[in-house]
């Protein structure tokens, strides 16, 4: 189980976080909840867990735990204490299942990492959660990955919350370190479940609209 | 069939509900795919950092503090959850059965509610939920006789066949089995009861060929 409370170091990067990005945070299809909820937003910006997380009320973001791209965040000693330590982040790998060599291979990881997903959750924690697998260009919300949907059937009791951040590939994007001091927007909107018989695809698809959905300004 | 809820154990439980989802099902073995998504449920709680920890689950709480105040001991007498997921948790895996009990005992595990399953050719008349009776007894699935004084239990025409703790041999399901009826029990409220038998009626007609589902919940 996860501990209680915020790192010291968690509390400051995210005052940090909320000062570059000036973020306004809508809570326009629900309000906050200390529920367990999945909140599944689009990929543009490596700010964007920080930014999410940062933006949830105290006592919910004590029991929220990013699920954060391993590579990345493994990287360097520094970021491998902020994700595990900090943020205590769920690290996984991208693209475990496209780099798999056989189809068994495949259903494996994509299992384990399903597992790894619902023990992270238990039974108090709440996830963050960027469906698309990989940073998009702020353009649109790219196709989502199946882990939403997976945990979404087997959890039917934990809200899958959409969310959408504007403007976060314009304070840091693709290849960029340094960010642009700018205002940035960050939207919940409506939880949705999967439907009992609803197949993959179309849950993705709906998911993915409930996230587009709540953008407010044009395309960057 | 007709499902309630008896005063006398509503007194006692003011919170206790009922999901009860019927279905005509094919009992059969599990497939693979049934029993993949068993195997996933037992990885998702042995790969908890504390696995222990789900035992002290609102649920599995809720469950145990209504079986005290019927003045029953929940450590001797454990809510069928509590029971497979200690048997989970200790490196066993789920008892596979067929694809209907296997299919309540994933719900079971992932919803953290005990449910009872029966098969509903066996069971005369309505069926009422209601505090065990001094002297009340039946042979439970692969257990002896079990005394049912004080414990929450279904009853039918005949008597008892039911409880959170263990459902009798005399309304169990078997290969003959065609119509089943599910019950969810939440000692906690009825919150939990929708989302859990709507997974149930998804897993009944993916893996057990479940037709004419209904749901109904009692509170």
């Amino acid at each position: 189980m996860m501990s209680d409370g915020i790192h010291p170091i968690a509390s400051i990067l995210a005052a940090v976080a909320r000062g570059i990005t000036g973020v306004q945070v809508q809570w326009a299809g629900c309000e906050p909840d200390e529920r367990q909820r999945i909140y599944f937003a689009n990929h543009t910006s490596h700010l964007d867990f920080v930014v999410l997380w940062s933006a949830l009320p105290s006592e919910i973001r004590a029991q929220a735990r990013p699920i954060a791209a391993k590579d990345y965040w493994e990287e360097t000693p520094v970021r491998r204490y902020l994700a595990e330590n900090v943020f205590k982040a769920v690290l996984v790998e991208r693209g475990a299942t496209a780099k798999s060599k056989s189809h068994d291979e495949a259903k494996f990881v994509g299992r384990s990492m399903i597992e790894d997903l619902t023990a992270a959750l238990g039974e108090r924690n709440s996830l963050i959660l960027f469906p698309e697998g990989t940073r998009g260009n702020g353009e649109k919300v790219g196709d989502f990955r199946g882990g939403l949907y997976h945990l979404g059937l087997r959890r039917p009791d934990v809200e899958l919350v959409p969310a959408y951040l504007e403007n976060m590939n314009r304070i840091l994007p693709k290849g960029e370190y340094l960010p642009v001091p700018m205002l940035s927007l960050l939207t919940f909107g409506k939880p949705i479940q999967v439907e009992p018989h609803e197949h993959k695809d179309n849950f993705l698809e709906r998911a993915r609209e409930a996230v587009s959905s709540l953008r407010r300004i044009g395309p960057a | 069939m007709k499902l309630s809820i008896d005063p006398g154990l509503k007194k006692k439980c003011p919170s206790v509900a009922l999901g009860c989802v019927t279905a005509h099902v094919r009992t059969a073995d599990s497939t693979l795919e049934l029993l993949a998504e068993l195997d996933l449920c037992e990885g998702g709680i042995l790969k908890n950092a504390d696995p222990r920890a789900i035992l002290e689950a609102p649920a599995i709480s809720a469950t145990r503090a209504g079986y005290r105040a019927l003045g029953k001991d929940p450590a001797r007498y454990r809510g069928s959850a509590e029971a497979l997921l200690r048997r989970i948790i200790s490196g066993k895996h789920f008892p596979s059965i067929n694809s209907v009990v296997d299919i309540i005992n994933l719900v079971s595990v992932e919803s953290r509610l005990p449910i009872g399953l029966y098969d509903l050719a066996k069971v005369q008349g309505d069926i009422v939920f209601r505090v065990g009776h001094s002297g009340e007894t039946y042979k439970g699935i692969g257990k002896f006789d079990l005394n049912l004084e004080d414990l929450p239990v279904f009853c039918d025409a005949e008597g008892p066949h039911g409880s959170p703790t263990s459902d009798s041999e005399r309304t169990m399901v078997t290969s003959s089995t065609e119509n089943v009826a599910a019950m969810l029990i939440s000692f906690g409220g009825p919150q939990p009861l929708e989302v859990w038998c709507r997974r149930m009626t998804g897993l009944m007609e993916r893996y057990a060929e479940g037709r004419e589902l209904r749901t109904e919940i009692i509170s």
